[in-house]
């Protein structure tokens, strides 16, 4: 996964919260310069996706999904708040990564 | 001291049949019953069988406000401990200063010693991530993040009190009636957790009923989140550009509780909107404080007739119930009216 030179698009959404509120920040290989880009593939192969899990739920804790697309398709992480350290150092990658996409809303479809 | 996870009269039957201890049953049951009118009954109960029991004092109050440093690692550094006075760090200050007035609407005005009703420490923990935009409670602590100045203004989370007092409430909640944290019944533990956060503004105020702004987070609003306030008690669905909460449970928003962040554990911060204008019609046609008759209703039915999985129309019935007993047939039906009027029932 993600180890390919085709785009790579990592989206991390955030909901929940004391705010209930949804945020997402997505970045796109294809938007960014060849270094940024080189440094988004290097995080997402480092984070092991398959430790995230979901944990009960906490009040007006945040829940996290971090989705990350490429040639190879899609994959998904559910609520990932207590995440391990390389998934973390991805989110916080992407959430101030330079040419990002952020968003806000309500809950809901 | 021993543990006994066991009901009073459990605890008081064993004790009889000399199964366990006399002593440490008592002590047990006296340490367990939370509220100070139980703390009497079951006083009375231990004195009546005769056991020498040296009954524990009242707790005492301590609060205590950590730093995670822009880290994750709770609870972080201690920074002010419970005999300390004020911080060089405004946001430990604001966190301890609004424990205290937590704490001490809890004690004075509804008789529980903290969120366990048995004075465990208050533990915040402040500067939780970097520009975090969110507060919450971990299960035995609040954490707080400076806020990005985008959804939330920055250090304004540990420094407004209903902010405070809900995330502590969610604690009582925790060591009441334990309200799942998904659809119905957690809308209930976000809708008490507002109701508490609401009024104990309102009593640190000094405000009325109608003086009251009934707003949660009145002015904490980042420049992504145009609006007044996270949420109002008054009209919901008004305080905020994204608000979509209800006022009626003809506009229930039914959400999956399915893990994703889009779906806020079955729509809990959306639903919440129905209770919470549902205890502002009481608070307005009681009068006068919402801390008086209105609140000590709230609590009575948190603390002794809501369950875990109790939904939105257990909450009215048990809100009835308690005004009832506690005050009489006028203010049952004032609590009716208002359910009838979000129509819960
Ligand atoms: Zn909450």
């Amino acid at each position: 996964m993600a180890g390919g030179r085709g785009p790579l698009k990592v989206t991390v959404v955030r909901g929940g919260g004391l705010a209930g509120l949804v945020s997402s920040t997505a970045v796109d290989t294809s938007a960014l310069a060849s270094a940024d880009a080189a440094a988004l593939r290097a995080r997402v192969q480092r984070a092991s996706l398959a430790d995230t899990q979901a944990g009960a739920p906490q009040p007006d804790r945040e829940l996290v999904e971090i989705l990350i697309e490429d040639d190879d398709g899609a994959v998904t992480a559910m609520n990932a708040d207590e995440l391990s350290p390389g998934v973390r150092e991805l989110i916080e990658w992407v959430e101030s990564a330079p040419d990002r996409t952020e968003q806000l809303g309500p809950p809901g479809p | 001291m021993v543990c006994f996870i066991l009901p009073t009269h459990v605890l008081l039957e064993l004790a009889e049949r000399g199964e366990i201890d006399l002593r440490e049953a008592a002590k047990a049951a006296v340490a367990s019953a939370g509220m100070h009118a139980r703390r009497a009954a079951v006083t009375a109960l231990v004195q009546s069988l005769g056991v020498e029991a040296e009954l524990m004092p009242p707790p005492q109050e301590r609060k205590v406000v950590y730093d995670a440093q822009h880290g994750v690692e709770l609870p972080g550094v201690l920074r002010r401990g419970p005999d300390d006075g004020p911080h060089a760090d405004k946001a430990v200050n604001d966190a301890f200063d609004n424990a205290d007035r937590t704490y001490d609407f809890y004690r004075d005005v509804l008789g529980r010693h903290s969120v366990d009703g048995n004075g465990a420490d208050l533990i915040s923990t402040v500067h939780y991530r970097r520009g975090f935009d969110n507060a919450f409670w971990e299960g035995t602590q609040m954490v707080y993040g400076d806020g990005s100045g985008k959804i939330f203004k920055v250090g304004s989370l540990a420094a407004d009190t209903s902010v405070v007092a809900h995330e502590i409430t969610h604690g009582v909640v925790q060591f009441t009636a334990g309200l799942v944290y998904s659809k119905q019944s957690g809308a209930l533990n976000e809708s008490w957790a507002d109701v508490f956060g609401s009024v104990i503004k309102q009593h640190t105020l000094g405000q009325t009923a109608d003086q009251a702004d009934w707003l949660l987070g009145a002015g904490i609003l980042g420049t992504q989140l145009p609006g007044r306030a996270l949420r109002s008690m008054k009209d919901p669905g008004t305080a905020h550009d994204f608000d979509r909460q209800p006022a009626h449970m003809d506009d229930y928003v039914d959400l999956p509780d399915n893990g994703d962040p889009r779906n806020d554990n079955g729509g809990v911060h959306i639903n919440s909107g129905i209770p919470n204008k549902a205890f502002y019609l009481v608070a307005t046609a009681v009068g006068g404080h919402s801390w008086e008759k209105p609140a000590l209703i709230w609590y009575d039915a948190l603390a002794t007739r809501l369950q875990r999985n109790s939904q939105f129309k257990d909450a009215a019935e048990a809100t009835v119930a308690s005004a009832k007993e506690l005050y009489g047939d006028d203010e049952a039906g004032i609590v009716r009216s208002a359910w009838r009027e979000v129509g819960v029932l």
